[in-house]
């Protein structure tokens, strides 16, 4: 009895331990200021009024956001990508460039998880945020499909447009007030009896893409103009989050009329979100993940894609989204997986007694090989 | 005595009695002169012939003066007379042939070389090795066939005149005809393309079957040091494209490999006559080479790219903006970018692609 006794007195201890230092170092987005938020190796919790705006159930990892559902309330550990990512959109000026920058690394990572955190910054510095959760469902998940009435040849696709529009009136809804003071530039004739006229609030913009998905395409590309000009104007700053972004040079399930794949360059949603990634405007960041979902192929068995950006962009993809900052996500350190056995610990997520216990810890840092995603499903099952 | 009973008709026939008397044994000559008399006595009183009066019946003797088969088979199966042996007809024949020569060899004394100097079928008189050969379907109970005899050992071709022994002699012999390799080459391998810029490679093919001729015998490698060939940078150009994936960017080797004539003095005629024209046509200027356009290039250049302005622009705007940019981070990302287009791409250069933007942007 004696060592079990001793045992349960050491895990007490630690846990006890644990909750100092989590409480510590953990930190709230609501009492966290603009810049000062981002403490490498600490956890971030963000509040739960915050993710559902930013609308993180959908947008983070099928894992994270069940887990969210679970412990009632995400925290995300801070990395070296996102403290990385905070300074570029620090350096973001009205005289400079938009900045470009591709986060790429290894499956489980971490890429769109740091994304997200990227989207949570931009929204406590109070930017415009244009958050895509998968440019792969511009290519490849197109319901429905309409020839463009604006450009002969190009394809329209109603229902991802009007999810866009939705997707950035339900992100944006802590600058509304502002976007409701921006004004159109020009007149906007959508059909002949749908028209928004020079100088109105660039929401009519959305809510007349939301309300009439035909027109919802070319809405998201009047939206996307005006937010470029505002930005230059320096009414306000943008953040284009666009995870799976190589999917934009990728191929796509889209079939022409004569039964041929159309080219991603023919799709309407595309070319808006290209124009939004290329570095005309100012006062932006553009924020882009290479994920080599569009490379890799399940059936497959013997070939291994890389995860580099030039592999991923392709030669015309690269050419375009250059010169980009490269930012890598890597596997755990072992500071941070304590860091993050520590918080799984002290919710009770990690419950049987051999996971909880020092040896325990390191089989599940071991087992995962520091890789993030299996390092948080090896803590599901434990 | 009994079977005899039975033959009445022929109880009186002097040949039954001869008979009889030929089993009866040795005493064959005196029974046989008592009954001849006896009988012609008997007959004399009987018949009274004319003749019998005058000289004694000359009888016609027909049976061989020698025992029958059977009497002597007889005899020796029951031990009363010897079996001869004899020796066989063709003994003088069979001593007047030589043994095998392979029986008199003395393996210490004789030079093998002499014995088999050059190639030839085999003969098992000949070769003083015990060895056999065939298919037996039980090897365990009787041992493949042996050498004398042995057709299957005759069909494979053989190496006897291929020993070790054999082939240092004949190096030997030939060694006044060659000259040393060159000591530097062996003592630094790097040398070898300046000074040896061609090499030919050939394989020669040795198995068991009636033939000695191989197929792939006849095909030839020859590998060429491009760089030794003092080409121009077009015509580089020209000769990679044409040589397509005979040319190794990383060694700028060149590989020919013939295998379409028969044999392999022909292959390597027309390897030879391949780099030959391969080299002459890269030489050529032709008018529609002057249409290239940036896209045709072989490898992406920094300069002039789309990149390049883009950064140009971005440099002249961070300056306008008041960051901090130097010109030289614009050279060295440059050199830097040249490779990471234009070679494999791996993290390592990714990172150091993503340290030199920064480096440049001044983030």
């Amino acid at each position: 009895m004696k060592p079990c006794g001793r045992l349960v007195f050491q895990v007490a201890r630690r846990m006890g331990a644990c909750e100092q230092k989590i409480s510590s170092c953990r930190q709230f987005s609501s009492e966290a200021t603009a810049h000062d938020s981002i403490k490498v190796g600490t956890l971030c919790e963000m509040e739960l009024a915050v993710a559902k705006q930013l609308n993180m159930k959908s947008h983070l990892p099928a894992p994270l956001s069940k887990q969210m559902d679970t412990l009632g309330e995400i925290v995300t550990l801070i990395r070296e990508p996102i403290a990385e990512i905070a300074s570029c959109m620090r350096v973001v000026d009205k005289n400079l460039p938009n900045l470009r920058l591709v986060l790429w690394g290894a499956f489980g990572t971490g890429k769109t998880v740091t994304l997200n955190q990227a989207v949570h910054h931009a929204y406590s510095n109070k930017w415009a945020i244009v958050h895509l959760r998968s440019a792969m469902e511009l290519t490849r998940r197109v319901k429905e499909i309409e020839m463009s009435s604006f450009v002969s040849g190009r394809i329209n696709d109603p229902s991802n447009a009007v999810a866009i529009l939705q997707n950035f009136k339900q992100q944006n809804q802590h600058i509304w007030k502002i976007l409701g003071e921006l004004l159109t530039e020009k007149d906007y004739e959508w059909s002949k009896s749908e028209r928004t006229l020079k100088s109105k609030p660039i929401t009519e913009i959305i809510e007349m893409g939301i309300s009439a998905p035909f027109l919802a395409s070319d809405c998201v590309g009047a939206l996307f103009r005006e937010l470029r000009r505002h930005a230059k104007d320096d009414k306000l700053r943008v953040l284009v989050a666009i995870d799976d972004a190589n999917s934009l040079w990728g191929k796509t399930l889209v079939k022409r009329a004569d039964r041929t794949y159309a080219p991603p360059s023919d799709l309407t949603l595309v070319v808006h979100f290209r124009r939004m990634i290329s570095n005309d405007w100012t006062n932006g960041c553009v924020l882009m993940v290479a994920d080599k979902k569009e490379v890799a192929d399940a059936r497959d068995e013997l070939g291994v894609s890389r995860h580099t950006p030039l592999e991923l962009f392709g030669e015309e993809g690269f050419e375009f989204v250059e010169p980009f900052v490269p930012i890598e996500t890597t596997n755990y350190t072992e500071s941070e997986t304590d860091a993050l056995y520590n918080y799984y610990v002290n919710k009770n997520w990690l419950a049987s007694k051999a996971a909880r216990s020092e040896e325990g810890r390191k089989q599940l840092m071991h087992l995962s090989a520091f890789n993030p995603y299996y390092y948080e499903r090896l803590c599901a099952f434990n | 005595m009994h079977r005899l009973t039975h033959i009445g008709a022929r109880s009186k026939s002097t040949l039954a009695d001869k008979l009889r008397n030929a089993v009866g044994g040795a005493d064959y000559g005196k029974s046989k002169q008592a009954m001849v008399s006896g009988s012609l006595a008997a007959k004399d009183e009987n018949l009274k012939l004319p003749y019998s009066q005058g000289e004694d019946f000359r009888e016609l003797y027909v049976m061989p003066k020698r025992k029958l088969r059977g009497q002597t088979q007889l005899e020796q199966a029951t031990g009363r007379a010897e079996i001869k042996t004899r020796s066989r007809f063709d003994l003088m024949d069979r001593l007047a042939e030589r043994p095998p020569r392979s029986e008199e060899m003395d393996p210490e004394k004789q030079k093998w070389t002499d014995i088999w100097p050059a190639a030839r079928t085999f003969s098992a008189s000949v070769v003083p090795l015990p060895v056999r050969m065939g298919s037996r379907p039980n090897v365990e109970k009787r041992a493949p066939f042996k050498k004398e005899g042995n057709l299957e050992l005759v069909k494979i071709p053989n190496f006897l005149h291929l020993t070790p022994v054999a082939i240092q002699q004949h190096c030997e012999a030939i060694k006044k005809f060659c000259t040393p390799f060159p000591p530097e080459l062996l003592s630094d391998a790097s040398l070898t393309p300046s000074v040896l810029p061609i090499s030919v490679q050939y394989s020669t093919y040795i198995h068991q079957g009636t033939n000695i001729r191989d197929i792939r015998s006849r095909v030839i490698t020859m590998i060429v040091d491009v760089a030794s060939l003092k080409l121009s940078e077009n015509a580089l150009e020209k000769l990679v494209r044409l040589a397509g994936k005979r040319y190794n960017q990383e060694t700028g080797k060149l590989t020919i490999i013939t295998d379409r004539c028969h044999t392999r003095k022909q292959n390597q005629d027309y390897a030879h006559y391949l780099l030959t024209v391969l080299y002459h046509e890269a030489n050529k200027q032709e008018a529609w080479a002057e249409l290239k356009e940036r896209s045709d290039n072989l490898r992406v250049e920094f300069d002039g790219s789309t990149t390049k302005s883009k950064l140009e622009d971005l440099i002249e705007k961070a300056k306008s903006a008041g960051l901090k940019t130097d010109e030289k981070a614009l050279a060295e990302f440059g050199e830097m970018w040249k490779t990471y287009r234009n070679t494999e791409e791996t993290a390592e250069k990714t990172r150091e692609y993503g340290r030199q933007m920064k480096k440049m942007l001044g983030i």
